[in-house]
């Protein structure tokens, strides 16, 4: 089990590195910028993630977080000329705050109620960055961010920026990895699936469910900072609630409450959205179409269903039967 | 005699509890004391406001009236974890249990209190942490040996039977280490081989030093275990004391029977 595991964790370190070095490679300037996109999509589907697939917190409002921690980004590195690196951590320190106030009311509610919250959440954030004007600029947004220097290497060019971004996606994957495989993960997914069993477990659920709201802010301000670094120019409609709503059907797509989930979702979505341009008029039609379609025939979302199906393949032929028996079981006794 | 004082210490009292859900009181001005390495049942008709009172003991309630000591802590508005904290742990009579996950990681929900939180410890993956996670985990498969359980401990909870989940429940109770255990009717819908089995579970976790606070319907097994028993009927507490005190007053058995047996 645990060298299994070993094998496991080096070859995830090894597509790691494999896909920072393959980033420098990529000659084509459309698809680079679509990667590039791409991998902050996902780094904000992880965010989105923690709240719903770990947590159980509906989110609808997760654009906000994107939106203040790159106007953080953009306020701090135009206005007040702090280098990006200053800037970075406290977009983070910051949406991590918001998350946490966001939380103190929020984490009393459930259901459509959280739904409703949050989503006035980012409504409202969205209100803000278009009607503050002496501030965030308005309508018109913030010019001329810089891009950062890591080490000397101008991440100017899209290949450093992708291996930047990819590197941080990686680091994300393991934090949160490292998160809900302990004993807070743990207090999640109890008190996703049951708060009163959390309740008597001694779990207080209100201090978890803020610790997730804090986390999943503070990761989306990173890709905030790092959209506005790579734009060098924000404006309010990137962040509105189409995003928000974009991201939740990206996760849930791709399999919540799961690390790949999101990842593969992002990937699919991206591309199937950039592959529909060749449609012109008809590519919303087309992308609402393959949404739906996929939400039916896989629920549960793509990366549990193929999962499921490959696990299930690969087990020995008594081991199934007791599944499928287990199985049977399960369906008498569920309804309680 | 001295030693006999100390085995018998009140460490929990509930103080003129009431509970009043509109016009009705679902509990009237019930008190209670449960005292160290006691079974204390607590027993009644349907709709006597049993479960009510446990969830005000619990915290899962707030009494509109009265309050709780816990060992000389009073408790006006328990937040039902830090009940739990305080060293009061229950089950349900529906039992809650999490069904996305193992046998094991439901046990290891329960030992929440005493695992490793620090963020640091948590991402740097510290020597600390891995030691306190292996000790929970420990104990863990020692409560579900001691349930007789360990082989499923790798199962969801969706392929057990009602008694293991019980069970699974029991030990995930046990793993906050509490010094008062609530139990729910641990024998709703068991049959009698399997309440006898509860039962004597009932008294192993006695024999460890843990009071257990037992609501049951089952009046055979409940008076054959506890050590005193507390009857409720309409709110109301009717009867205190032994189980053969109980069996012999007038109020239980009209309660029980209805009008006015002789019994």
């Amino acid at each position: 089990m645990t060298r299994a595991r070993k094998i496991y964790f080096l070859a995830i370190a090894a597509i790691c590195i494999f896909g920072v070095y393959g980033s420098l490679y990529l000659q084509n300037l459309y698809l680079l910028r679509v990667a590039i996109l791409a991998v902050i999509t996902a780094i904000l589907a992880l965010s989105v993630d923690i709240l719903v697939g770990y947590t159980g917190q509906i989110s609808l409002g997760q654009a906000g977080f994107f939106g203040i921690g790159a106007y953080v980004m953009g306020i701090l590195n135009t206005n007040f000329h702090l280098p990006f690196w200053i800037s970075l951590v406290f977009a983070i320190l910051f949406t991590g705050f918001v998350g946490f106030v966001l939380g103190l009311p929020t984490t009393k509610l459930k259901g459509h109620f959280l739904g409703i919250a949050t989503m006035g959440f980012g409504v409202i954030v969205n209100g803000v960055l278009n009607n503050w004007t002496s501030v965030t600029g308005g309508p018109n947004g913030i010019r001329g961010i810089e891009t950062p220097y890591f080490f000397s290497i101008s991440l100017e060019y899209g290949n450093y920026f992708l291996g930047f971004a990819l590197a941080s996606l990686f680091v994300v994957i393991l934090l949160i990895f490292l998160i809900v495989h302990s004993p807070i993960g743990r207090a999640w997914r109890c008190l996703r699936q049951d708060e009163i069993t959390a309740y008597v477990a001694g779990i207080n659920v209100y201090k978890y469910k803020l610790i997730a709201f804090m986390l999943s802010g503070g990761i989306a301000g990173y890709a905030g900072s790092l959209f506005a670094g790579y734009m060098t120019f924000i404006s309010p409609e990137t962040f509105d609630l189409n995003q928000s709503i974009s991201l939740i059907t990206t996760v849930i797509m791709g399999g919540s409450g799961t690390l790949l989930g999101p990842l593969l979702g992002t990937a699919i979505l991206s591309f199937v959205n950039e592959w529909l341009r060749n449609f012109s008029e008809l590519r919303l039609v087309i992308y609402g179409f393959i949404l739906v379609t996929m939400i039916t025939l896989l629920p549960e979302g793509i990366y549990p269903f193929f999962k499921r199906k490959i696990l299930f393949f690969f087990t020995s032929k008594k081991k199934k039967r007791s599944i499928e028996t287990e199985g049977s079981n399960g369906k008498d006794v569920v309804n309680e | 005699m001295e030693r006999m004082s100390l085995m018998n210490k009140v460490i929990m009292s509930a103080s003129n509890i009431s509970v009043r859900f509109g016009g009705l009181w679902a509990v009237k001005d019930v008190n209670m004391e449960v005292e160290t390495n006691q079974v204390h049942g607590v027993m009644g008709p349907n709709g006597a406001g049993k479960s009510t009172f446990l969830n005000v003991l619990s915290g899962l309630q707030q009494p509109s009236n009265g309050y709780l000591k816990i060992s000389n802590q009073k408790i006006v508005k328990g937040k039902p974890w830090k009940m739990t904290e305080l060293g009061l742990s229950r089950s349900f009579q529906t039992v809650r249990l999490l069904p996305e996950m193992s046998v094991l990681e439901n046990v290891l929900v329960g030992g929440h209190l005493y695992a490793s939180k620090n963020p640091l410890n948590i991402l740097l993956r510290t020597k600390k942490y891995r030691n306190t996670e292996k000790v929970l985990t420990e104990k863990a498969c020692d409560l579900l040996r001691m349930m007789g359980i360990e082989a499923k401990a790798d199962q969801k909870i969706t392929g057990l039977s009602l008694q293991e989940r019980r069970r699974v429940e029991i030990a995930r109770s046990l793993m906050t280490e509490p010094r008062i255990l609530l139990l729910d009717e641990p024998c709703a819908g068991l049959n009698p081989h399997e309440t006898d089995k509860i039962a004597q579970m009932i008294l192993t976790i006695k024999s460890r030093g843990i009071s257990v606070i037992l609501v049951e319907h089952n009046v055979r097994m409940i008076l054959s275990i506890s050590d005193k028993i507390l009857v409720l009927d309409h709110g109301r507490k009717i009867a205190e004391g032994s189980p053969t005190d109980i069996t012999k007053d007038e109020g239980v058995i009209k309660a029980y029977l209805g009008g006015a047996a002789h019994a």
